[in-house]
């Protein structure tokens, strides 16, 4: 039996009104009466339940027993993450303590990772790390002697000027994410009535459904080095996750599926989850769900070039897998050659310094891990304190993610611009066992003028497309240009959106995009964040961050089928 | 009385014994009286070296520990906890915060079929592990990293190079009776080099690597032959025109694809609509006649061990016989419901073969061939669209032009998009199946990535959709 679109709206509407998801807000009242604020005080708590975990202290003595043990070793410098993870994704939990040792011999590092947290496991490993790095700093002289006057000196002098790390204030202290409910002091009752009725609101939305996801993870990591530093950091981070999803019975597979904007991870505790929007918010997205979903519904055909404007998520995504990674200057100095990859934005002396801009001068970006962010720290995984810094300023590159290893390489320029050389706090290890590499903190791309809406951009459009709800990106392995393929594809004729199309794709080369093509940006009510997964090291490694960015009107874009091969 | 299945220890193991698993598995079973409970216990040991521009950027090694207690009361839902130390005192409080939590689960508090584990059922031997290559974790491997880059550095190029040494212990044991565990090893190396005078630089290179359960089969000197021979061959590459043409595909190439076609064979997704076999029945010829597609846990190339961190069994299968599909996979639970005699997870560990025909080595594809691109391996791979297959990704590591039967020129790297159900039914010569390393391939899963046992091919009209410095 088939539901026509009328009957669709129809239904899920009162399925709405009939779930108090609108404005009269019973579905708060809902969501209030199975928060903390009636909590059963006799139940007990997340953490009474759980193996306890070391305290800082005792990481504190363990990393600078590290430290000790790489500093008579020999290495030129050393340091270590060590500490302890408590996630929760109610009812499961996940416990996970780990340390990683990282130590450099001349132009050589080594590191050595573990989980045994006794003073005899982490000393060795702080000895093996060592070791490690005074043999590949042996292998390395070899190498060199090998090459010695011919074209490769070129190649390791480059390395050799980027591996003298610069030196970094010796930091020490406590920090603590500001946080007002720990979410490990919430009763287990507390989570199972804020499980269940987000269950219960969520499938009470008839044609609608919707997802919503629970997770808090809270992190002690200790960070010591041979130059002193000392500091702890306590960082909470989650929240909840909720989309919403509208499809018809009689075809499964045709889904509208937007995440619920403002909802995330975030840099706060159980407090999160206690917001009076939630039942609003969740309507306002399922209202837009269905009306998106009762669109007509047709095979994209009409490959050719045409305008096309991305919501804040697609470009979010866009600018995510391509700019922001061509930032990453473990990318642009080709310590990612073998892994994930190179970057178009080479050789930086000569990108920093053009006086053409490398992109349109709509865009400028930052990046900065200051709360209430995901990314929130005080010290970065090597003891700097990160700043929020500009990254493309009005098209021009000025700055990278950049490492105590990789800022030299922008000495000149920041000479030039009178700014002291320093890294920006970009290393990141996702775990204390990983090997800490560059990545980019809460990236922000500024928005347009104000009154800029999706509206608005695509109002003048005679025919094109407007890309919704995120893009799957694919790009090329220097970022120079990828795919996209979005999440719903919207036919524009006129000004109006006229029909939703299946297998669509589009192709783009990154600078034509970004430097010509990009034509407005929308305003601050079209920013949408997404989370940016990334890969690098070999063997890889997610990297993920938070990107921010505005609706975008773009020119001449190739749009594909995904379903004809050529 | 528990069944146990061990794999006879080895005195040189980095990581954690059957015995040791074992002793494990009971104790924290035995500290529950709850019906429903599960516990998987992975212990990875790795070592790695990364040369980058001949010089040794990093290395890497350690072990880390994982222990999955899952635990339910009946009909309940079941409720899990990871933790990575093995302490009593840490799992005693595991176990007491899930028989808590559990039991305040909704959800009958009956036992129903569906809460119950499975029968523990046979399991296959388990043949990947190599005493040699559990060694080589504790070798010095800046000896091999001097090994492969001295030649690079000889032939005047550049070069990078991955060493890596892996070994794991398993064990999945529950309240039913099932113990099993498994050891296994993995090594790989892979050599990147391309000329510095090239104006490509390393967008111009050579690509070689081998993979091997056994690290004494790998032979470093060949590898970094092979990479430099490539690396040569590829300088100066010329821009050509995309389009359909006739594709020599080496095993790197087609590693990359075929790892790809596992999910392919999920019985689930295939019955619901999703994968290219969707509108076909068993028996229907999907590929050509010459190709065969088999896992085995056990095969002498690259086996893996033999269940899942469920408890699962792996069992070889033969998934498509001389381009017949034979068989899907069936999860054990939906395998019971359907009436199908074995479940089997769907693979991630394949071998392509070609079992009638004469087999072609590279050269003798390429002396074979009028005019066509030989492709030496892909990267970047991803899914367009999975109906049908279709998948993207970019030439890497060496893409040339052959004409009259020699490779004539290095071409800039390709963008591709096509479907093996597609190109596999226009072959037109076949090599002999090896297995081969993936190099850097977030987008198969962790490293390292389960044995793709694979031939080249010779194919018509591959689509090379674009060039791949432009997308």
């Amino acid at each position: 039996m088939s539901v026509s679109r009328r009957q669709f709206l129809t239904t899920s509407v009162a399925a709405l009104t009939s779930a108090g998801l609108g404005a009269r807000s019973e579905g708060m009242a809902f969501i209030s009466r199975a928060l903390p604020t009636a909590r059963r005080t006799s139940r007990v708590t997340v953490a009474s339940c759980l193996p306890e975990s070391p305290a800082a202290e005792q990481f504190r003595a363990l990393a600078l027993v590290a430290v000790d043990a790489a500093r008579q070793g020999g290495a030129d410098y050393a340091d270590i993450r060590i500490g302890v993870l408590r996630e929760i994704y109610p009812p499961s939990v996940q416990i996970a303590l780990g340390y990683g040792v990282r130590a450099r011999v001349r132009d050589a590092w080594s590191f050595q990772h573990g989980t045994i947290l006794t003073t005899d496991a982490v000393a060795a490993a702080a000895r093996s790390a060592t070791l490690g790095a005074h043999v590949a700093a042996e292998t390395n002289a070899r190498f060199r002697s090998m090459v010695a006057g011919s074209a490769h000196t070129t190649a390791i002098d480059v390395v050799d000027s980027i591996s003298d790390s610069i030196s970094a204030p010796v930091v020490r202290g406590v920090w603590e994410s500001p946080v007002a409910i720990d979410p490990f002091s919430v009763t287990v009752d507390d989570y199972q009535r804020l499980t269940a009725s987000l269950g219960l609101m969520l499938d009470r939305l008839g044609f609608v459904s919707g997802n919503g996801g629970v997770y808090w993870g809270v992190e002690t990591r200790v960070f010591a080095a041979t130059n002193g530093s000392l500091v702890t950091q306590t960082t909470t981070r989650g929240g909840l996750t909720l989309s919403v999803s509208a499809t018809l019975p009689h075809n499964m597979l045709d889904t509208v599926d937007f995440t619920v904007p403002g909802f995330g991870w975030t840099s706060a505790g159980f407090e999160a989850a206690l917001r009076s929007d939630i039942a609003t918010r969740m309507a306002e997205i399922a209202e837009e769900t269905i009306r998106w979903r009762a669109l007509p519904f047709r095979r994209f055909s009409d490959v050719g070039r045409y305008p096309v404007v991305f919501d804040g998520n697609v470009m979010a995504n866009v600018i995510g897998h391509t700019v922001s990674l061509a930032l990453d200057s473990d990318r642009a100095v080709g310590n990612e050659i073998e892994a994930s990859g190179r970057s178009f934005l080479t050789p930086i002396a000569e990108v920093v310094t053009a006086s053409k801009p490398a992109f349109s001068p709509l865009l400028t970006m930052t990046s900065g891990r200051e709360t209430p962010s995901a990314t929130a720290v005080r010290w970065d995984d090597e003891g700097v304190t990160p700043e929020t810094f500009s990254l493309v300023d009005k098209g021009h590159v000025v700055d990278y993610y950049t490492t105590r290893e990789t800022a030299p390489v922008l000495a000149d320029w920041y000479r030039r611009r009178g700014t002291p050389l320093r890294s920006r706090g970009c290393l990141v290890a996702p775990t204390p066992g990983s090997i800490p590499m560059a990545s980019g903190g809460d990236v922000r791309v500024a928005p347009g003028e104000q009154g800029t809406t999706i509206g608005a951009l695509t109002r003048d459009m005679s025919h094109g497309f407007l890309l919704l709800g995120g893009a799957e990106v694919i790009a090329s392995p220097g970022l120079t240009g990828g795919y996209m393929r979005p999440n719903i594809t919207v036919e524009i004729q006129r000004g109006l959106p006229v029909a939703r199309l299946s297998n669509v794709w589009l192709a783009f080369s990154t600078k034509a995009l970004f430097e010509k093509g990009l034509v407005a940006l929308g305003d601050g009510s079209t920013m949408r964040t997404a989370d940016v997964d990334t890969y690098k090291g070999m063997p890889w490694e997610t990297f993920r961050h938070p990107l921010t960015a505005p609706a975008a009107l773009c020119k001449e874009i190739d749009v594909m089928q995904t379903d004809v091969h050529g | 009385m528990r069944e146990t299945t061990v794999v006879p220890d080895t005195p040189t193991s980095p990581v954690l014994s059957s015995d040791a698993l074992t002793t494990l598995a009971h104790q924290i079973l035995d500290m529950t009286t709850v019906d429903v409970a599960s516990v998987t216990v992975t212990h990875r040991a790795a070592g790695i070296t990364r040369v980058s521009r001949n010089h040794v950027r990093l290395t890497d090694s350690g072990d880390t520990l994982q222990l999955a207690l899952r635990l339910g009361f009946g009909g309940r839902g079941q409720i899990g906890i990871r933790i990575n130390q093995i302490d009593p005192d840490t799992l005693h409080r595991a176990v007491q915060y899930l028989e808590r939590i559990a039991h305040e689960q909704p959800g009958d508090p009956a036992p129903t079929p569906r809460s119950m584990p499975l029968p523990s059922p046979p399991y296959p031997h388990n043949t990947s592990w190599s005493d040699g290559t559990a060694r080589a974790l504790s070798l010095d491997r800046h000896g091999v990293a001097a090994a492969v880059v001295r030649p690079v550095l000889e032939a005047g190029l550049t070069g990078t190079a991955f060493i890596g040494v892996a070994a794991e212990s398993k064990m999945y044991a529950d309240k039913q009776g099932a113990c099993i565990t498994g050891q296994s090893t993995d090594a790989e190396i892979a050599v990147t080099a391309w000329d510095p005078d090239s104006p490509d630089g390393p967008a111009s290179s050579g690509w070689a690597g081998a993979a091997s359960r056994s690290w004494g089969t790998l032979d470093s000197h060949r590898i970094a032959a092979d990479a430099v021979h490539l690396a040569r061959l590829a300088s100066h590459p010329i821009k050509l025109e995309p389009g359909r043409r006739t594709a020599i595909l080496g095993r790197p190439a087609m590693a990359q694809i075929v790892r790809a076609m596992g999910r392919d064979y999920d019985a689930g997704a295939t019955l619901m609509g999703f994968t290219p076999l969707s509108d076909h029945k068993l028996h229907d010829r999907i590929l050509d006649t010459r190709i065969t597609l088999r896992s085995d846990p056990n095969d002498p190339d690259g086996g893996y061990l033999p269940f899942t961190d469920y408890g699962d069994p792996r069992y070889a299968m033969t998934w498509l016989e001389h381009g017949r599909l034979t068989n899907l996979a069936y999860a054990p639970r939906f395998a019971a419901t359907s009436g199908v005699a074995q479940g089997n997870p769907w693979p991630e560990s394949l071998r392509l073969t070609a079992e009638t025909g004469p087999l072609l080595t590279v050269d003798e594809m390429i002396a074979n061939c009028a005019e066509g691109i030989y492709v030496n391996r892909v990267a970047d791979i991803d899914m367009v669209h999975r109906k049908s297959g279709l998948l993207t990704g970019v030439t890497s590591g060496g893409c040339f032009l052959i004409r009259n039967g020699k490779i004539e020129k290095a071409v800039k790297d390709f963008r591709f998009m096509d479907s093996a159900y597609f190109f596999l039914n226009k072959l037109v010569a076949v090599g002999q199946a090896e297995r081969t390393a993936f190099g850097y391939a977030p987008w198969h899963g962790e490293w390292p990535i389960a044995p793709t046992i694979v031939p080249p091919v010779m194919v018509h009209d591959f689509n090379f959709s674009a060039l791949a410095e432009n997308v």
